[in-house]
């Protein structure tokens, strides 16, 4: 009876020794990951905040106006150029054909895009 | 847009005692970094030999660091240090400011922040946990350009010393834009700054001149010693004591009070201050704030300059802002109160909401004064001396200014501060615009003159119809203005 029990009593040490190594493992294994994962992390972040420095450093208003100025044929707005709504239908033209519908609309950032490849 | 932020680089240092092979570091070193000097480099690897720590290169980018890893070079390493970069660069460079080596706030928002802890709470808050928001600032990116831009186009046009601007939001207090030319640039490593490159719009105080009479009639209107129809004198100039107060602009003959605006006549604010009396002129200015430092967030600001004195003599050149110089943002404050329906608010770079700022502010004039206010402002825009800032369709009303400045303990004539402010839409001020420029000189465009009508106030009327329709305002048209369009459209065909 004692000899059963102690034969017992030892598989079952031996199986939670092996149950609390492999558990042991698996944690260990985690917890790497989770310190990989962190790292990565922070380093996204230090990426995330140097695009975003370089964002505003390719957005600045001054980089833009000069480009713009180099590469399109744009004006600042005028007052006069506003319209209400309501003034919509005397500011159009009467024909639709009046306006040039076939020339195809000039796109000069895509031409510029274009030579650079 | 990030006005500034932390990166993190990484800085080069060597242990020389680690190296084994000195000439093929050097030249695996050179090779991948073909900025650094073959000669300095062995010099310093070789005669600090018994050093374990040098210095090879700070501040690294990411690119250079990985080649050097690659490399494999025994004894040298990288430390990871923490940059403040300030990407926008000159943009808005006085109310940003800057910090030391260690990121420490020296100047302007940064040193405000710094001193709320709000930085160095940021740099100890675990990342993760999100606990510090980065600050918002009340800066439109877009108006400050547009502001910057146009004073630089005028300081070299006017050939002027200096210049500065401001757009605030009258009903806020919050400023949209504050330039100061000759600005700096927070990036650079030297911040060994001289004094004209200090913020004038804060720390520096100067005499606005005529734009400080707006003051003398908010306050003749609000005692009500005044009304619209009331009538002055300026036939002969005023004489106090040995004084004489005389007009720039002299019409010599008896001024209705909206003409006094428009013609900007010294005799009669001064006779208007006078009226009103000394002692309650005080009680005035001191209840607008004039008698005291106004303090921001930023921390270089100056006191107010008054009349030692107050004798009547004072009180009427005050009136007309001789002897009384202020921060330019100061003045622009009390104007914007006085445009908004009265209320005077503290002016902030940090985003409010218009009930915060409504709660913070303090009541200086009447509903009805500021409503009076408004008129003048757009009529002197409309047949005054702002007339060159009166952008067709945004409603806009202005006071200039032109004051001689004191070289040598004396007035000088010839050296002059061209200033305006001005706000619109006037039916209802929504921004408040104000130029400043340091010595414009004549031009023979503007037929020899030199005064603010000529170049602040045009520069203005730029900035306006720039900003305008970034910060929403619709544009409307009367008859008259329509009829006014026409003849310019005329006028420009002819030129073209």
């Amino acid at each position: 009876m004692h000899k059963v029990l102690n034969v017992v009593l030892v598989l079952a040490v031996l199986v939670s020794a092996f149950l609390l190594y492999s558990l042991e493992h698996s944690t260990r294994g985690l917890e790497r990951q989770i310190a990989e994962l962190r790292s990565d992390m922070t380093d996204e972040r230090e990426t995330m905040k140097l695009l975003q420095a370089e964002w505003s450093s390719l957005t600045r208003p001054e980089r833009l106006q000069k480009l713009a100025a180099d590469n399109l044929k744009l004006q600042p707005i005028k007052a006069s150029q506003f319209a209400a709504q309501s003034e919509l239908g005397a500011r159009l033209p009467e024909r639709v054909s009046d306006v040039a519908t076939e020339a195809k609309p000039a796109d000069p950032i895509n031409d510029i895009l274009q030579k650079m490849q | 847009m990030v006005i500034a932020t932390d990166i993190a680089v990484a800085s080069l240092y060597a242990d020389p005692r680690k190296i084994i092979d000195i000439d093929e570091a050097v030249e695996l070193l050179t090779a991948t970094m073909p900025d650094l000097d073959a000669k300095t480099l062995r010099s310093k690897l070789t005669q600090q030999g018994n050093r374990a720590f040098v210095w090879l290169k700070r501040q690294v980018s990411p690119e250079e660091r990985d080649a050097v890893y690659n490399l494999g070079i025994p004894g040298v390493g990288f430390v990871n240090e923490r940059r403040r970069v300030y990407p926008l660069a000159r943009l808005a460079s006085h109310v940003v400011g800057y910090v030391d080596l260690d990121t420490k706030g020296i100047a302007g928002i940064e040193k405000y922040l710094d001193d709320q802890g709000a930085l160095y709470t940021a740099s100890l808050a675990d990342p993760d946990k999100h606990v510090a928001m980065p600050a918002q600032l009340s800066l439109d990116i877009r108006v400050q350009h547009a502001l910057t831009d146009e004073i630089a186009a005028a300081i070299k046009k006017f050939r002027a010393r200096a210049g500065g601007g401001i757009v605030l939001d009258v009903n806020t207090g919050e400023v949209l834009a504050l330039a100061s030319l000759p600005d700096f640039n927070p990036n650079d490593e030297n911040k060994r700054f001289t004094t004209d490159q200090m913020n004038k719009m804060t720390s520096g105080v100067f005499e606005l001149g005529s734009v400080i009479k707006a003051v003398t009639f908010a306050m003749a209107f609000d005692y009500g010693t005044i009304g619209l129809e009331s009538k002055f004198d300026a036939r002969y100039p005023l004489v106090i004591g040995n004084a004489r107060i005389s007009d720039f602009h002299a019409q010599r003959r008896v001024l209705t009070v909206p003409e006094v605006f428009t013609n900007s006549s010294n005799i009669g604010t001064a006779k208007m201050a006078l009226e009103v009396g000394t002692e309650r002129h005080q009680e005035f200015l001191r209840r607008v704030g004039l008698f005291d430092r106004l303090v921001t967030e930023i921390p270089e600001n100056a006191k107010p300059l008054l009349p030692r004195r107050w004798s009547r003599l004072a009180t009427a050149t005050a009136a007309f802002g001789h002897g009384f110089a202020v921060q330019p943002l100061q003045g622009a404050a009390v104007v914007a109160g006085l445009l908004n329906g009265g209320t005077m608010m503290t002016p902030t770079f940090i985003k409010r909401d218009r009930a915060e700022a409504e709660a913070l502010g303090t009541r200086i004039v009447k509903e009805a004064t500021s409503e009076t206010m408004r008129y003048l402002f757009r009529l002197n825009a409309r047949e005054g001396s702002a007339g060159k800032a009166d952008v067709i369709g945004y409603r806009v009303g202005g006071k200039t200014g032109t004051a001689e400045k004191v070289i040598n303990g004396r007035y000088s004539k010839n050296h002059r501060l061209a200033s305006f402010i001005g706000a619109f839409p006037m039916d209802a001020p929504r921004y408040l615009v104000l130029v400043m420029l340091d010595e414009p000189q004549a031009l023979p465009e503007t037929y020899g003159f030199a005064t603010s009508g000529w170049n602040a106030v045009p520069t203005a009327g730029k900035i306006i119809e720039r900003i305008a329709p970034m910060l929403g305002i619709a544009p409307k048209f009367t008859p008259e203005d329509i009829e006014k369009l026409a003849k310019q459209a005329k006028a420009a065909k002819k030129e073209g």
